[in-house]
């Protein structure tokens, strides 16, 4: 295994094999020493302890040097592991934590935002990936870049992304730090410190590359986390505390979903859930980290299989789900602290601790997915085509690893000395990503002959018509339209984005036209 | 297949277009399987249908199905027009694929 430097092949995915069974073999060994009395602390902290150090030593293995690595992991990813890198970006800790008590209380609408879900990954998949890859991009922005030979696109591509993922970020990086210091009874500024560290050591040496690998070994840990104590109240044949009394504490789940989302969504009308749900399939298919998986593959059509085995663990991880809330009967208390006797929820020590890691490699992946993707633009967009144009390959990768480093301390900076209501801007990222991108992304690829002013039309009044009615409801005192909740606003800014390139396309048709049949000057009639 | 071919016509462009068809298709059919739970919703209670009745829960798991069938065979078919257009080779969903395109 290389250390520094390109590789020539993708690392074996029997690897990853082997972890899933080491992982298991750890468990089996732990449950024993705790017959045998090994104090459940020990038990509880081995078993955090060494998947996080897996995480860790595959960060600062896979380390590169080369752009192409850093920002698109060596393009030689197999679409299984990508599948599961995807699996694991969308998932993140809010849905690990907090999604079958969701399901329980949203009710039927709940069901329904899952299924946009899956559906949003479904057309990322066949509508967007295979193209994007196809055009040989570096980032999001940089299809846009590319595909319009402009750099106000890119900019505002880069902009757009910026202002999806950043709250995104933010929330991710908050959610960790309440889980380490829950689960270690540490202060959370000790705990924001220790997940800043983990992320830098699992994303800066490699980028993507180091991403790529680390979210497949997260998936892993997630999905049998997530699946293992439905297993184990089957077997013993009890229903216990379920998924509720053990990780999925109302504690974290109410205070880290927006307000907006809590509870009320069975109370809504149709109008209102619809707009939600179109607002959650638009944005899932056209959130930057899970798009951006699409230009880590080797072929167009690896992109397109990528999303169809994502959609496949996003679906059975939703099954389980499902699952977990049809058994929960625990009546949770909202706003009560995190503690290591309701953390255990009936569960023996090993699997108690071992959901534990899950939850907290379901928060990393994301957390990290969003960083590379912000840190790969802010190097590649916002340097090296904004500020630095003659900028060589070796300081484009070092102006990722500084983008990272800065990303983190701001994170660090947000989630101690928060400033902003970071949960309700990260639900926004659906709508500010759906509104921005998803016009432009549809005509970029499904027409012809879309210039870039048309483009550039579309993304500012999509941004527009979404952030507008978001700031209108939130900041101006204005009342929502048919009760439509400012987070769903991407029902304005999609049909405002798509109006104004079509708008602008006309135009720029119309003055073409009129051109070819204009009569010629006197003065071209001389010559 | 190339003895069927006439002259002007463009076998590429053929399967571009055919892409395209099987793309809207594709979205055509995430929307029928979005109707399940949206019906679901809407009527804010089960339905029942030809004898068997959908609840909410086993609307979202059709949902889930159908849309991880579509996209695994809608796959094999992209796929194999894929290869008909660029001779892209056979891998399977695991296979460890080479060194990827090099940027230049």
């Amino acid at each position: 295994m290389k250390f520094i430097g390109p590789v020539d092949k993708a690392p074996s995915n029997r690897r990853y094999i082997a972890f899933a069974g080491g992982l298991l073999a750890l468990m089996a060994l732990l449950a024993a020493l705790d017959r045998l009395g090994v104090p459940e602390t020990l038990i509880r902290f081995v078993i955090f302890a060494g998947p996080l150090i897996a995480f860790i030593v595959v960060g600062l293995a896979y380390g590169t040097v080369s752009p192409i690595g850093y920002l698109v992991g060596d393009r030689n990813v197999p679409a299984g592991l990508n599948g599961l890198a995807i699996g694991a970006s969308l998932v993140g800790g809010a849905a690990f934590i907090g999604l079958a008590d969701a399901l329980r209380l949203w009710g039927a609408a709940g069901f329904l935002i899952l299924a946009s879900l899956a559906g949003g990954l479904y057309l990322a998949g066949f509508v967007f990936a295979p193209y994007l890859r196809r055009a040989e991009a570096l980032t999001l922005p940089d299809y846009f870049g590319r595909k319009f030979e402009s750099g106000f696109v890119r900019h505002l591509g880069a902009l757009v992304l910026i202002g999806a993922l950043l709250p995104l970020f933010l929330a991710e990086v908050e959610i960790a730090g309440w889980l380490i210091a829950a689960f270690f009874g540490l202060s959370l500024k000790a705990s924001v410190l220790g997940v800043i560290v983990a992320l830098l050591l699992m994303v800066l040496p490699g980028g993507m590359r180091s991403l790529t690998w680390n979210q497949a070994v997260q998936a892993v840990t997630l999905g049998v986390a997530f699946a293992l104590p439905i297993f184990y109240f089957w077997v013993i044949g009890s229903d216990g505390l379920s998924f509720a009394g053990s990780v999925s504490d109302a504690g974290i789940a109410v205070e880290h979903l927006p307000p907006e989302l809590q509870g009320m969504l069975s109370s809504l009308s149709s109008i209102e859930l619809g707009a939600l749900t179109v607002t959650v399939l638009l944005g899932t298919a056209c959130l930057p980290h899970v798009l951006g998986r699409s230009l880590v593959v080797a072929s167009p059509g690896g992109a397109r299989r990528s999303f169809a085995w994502g959609l496949f663990f996003v679906a059975v991880f939703f099954a389980v789900a499902i699952a977990y809330s049809r058994q929960i009967h625990w009546q949770p208390v909202a706003g009560e602290p995190l503690s290591w006797g309701k953390a255990a929820g009936g569960l023996p020590p090993v699997l108690s601790g071992f959901l534990w890691i899950g939850a907290f490699a379901a928060v990393l992946s994301t957390a990290a997915g969003t960083l590379v993707a912000l840190g790969g633009t802010l190097a590649h967009d916002v340097y090296s085509h904004a500020i630095d144009r003659m900028t060589p390959a070796s300081r484009k990768v070092f102006a990722a690893r500084l983008a990272v480093i800065m990303l983190c301390l701001l994170a660090g900076r947000f989630v101690i000395f928060p400033v902003a209501q970071v949960p309700n801007l990260a639900a926004m990222s659906f709508s500010l990503a759906a509104s921005g991108f998803f016009p432009v992304l549809v005509l970029s690829i499904w027409t012809r002959g879309i210039s870039w002013v048309a483009a550039l039309a579309g993304m500012i009044a999509g941004i527009a018509g979404s952030l507008g009615y978001f700031a209108g409801i939130e900041y101006l005192g204005m009342s929502e339209i048919m009760g439509i909740s400012p987070l769903a606003s991407a029902v304005f800014g999609v049909p405002a984005g798509f109006l104004a390139s079509f708008l602008v396309h006309t135009g720029e048709w119309a003055h073409k036209f009129s051109r070819r049949t204009r009569p010629p000057k006197p003065a071209t009639n001389s010559v | 297949m190339a003895r069927t071919i006439r002259i002007g016509f463009n076998p590429r462009t053929a399967w571009r277009t055919r892409t395209r068809l099987l793309t809207l298709i594709a979205v055509a059919l995430l929307l029928v399987a979005g109707i399940g739970p949206l019906a679901s919703v809407v009527t804010r209670g089960p339905i029942e249908a030809a004898g068997f009745v959908v609840d909410d829960v086993r609307a979202a798991l059709l949902c889930l199905g159908v849309l991880v069938l579509l996209s695994v065979r809608l796959c094999r078919t992209f796929e194999n027009i894929d290869r008909l257009i660029a001779d892209e080779p056979d891998e399977s969903p695991f296979a460890v694929p080479g060194r990827g395109d090099v940027e230049s």
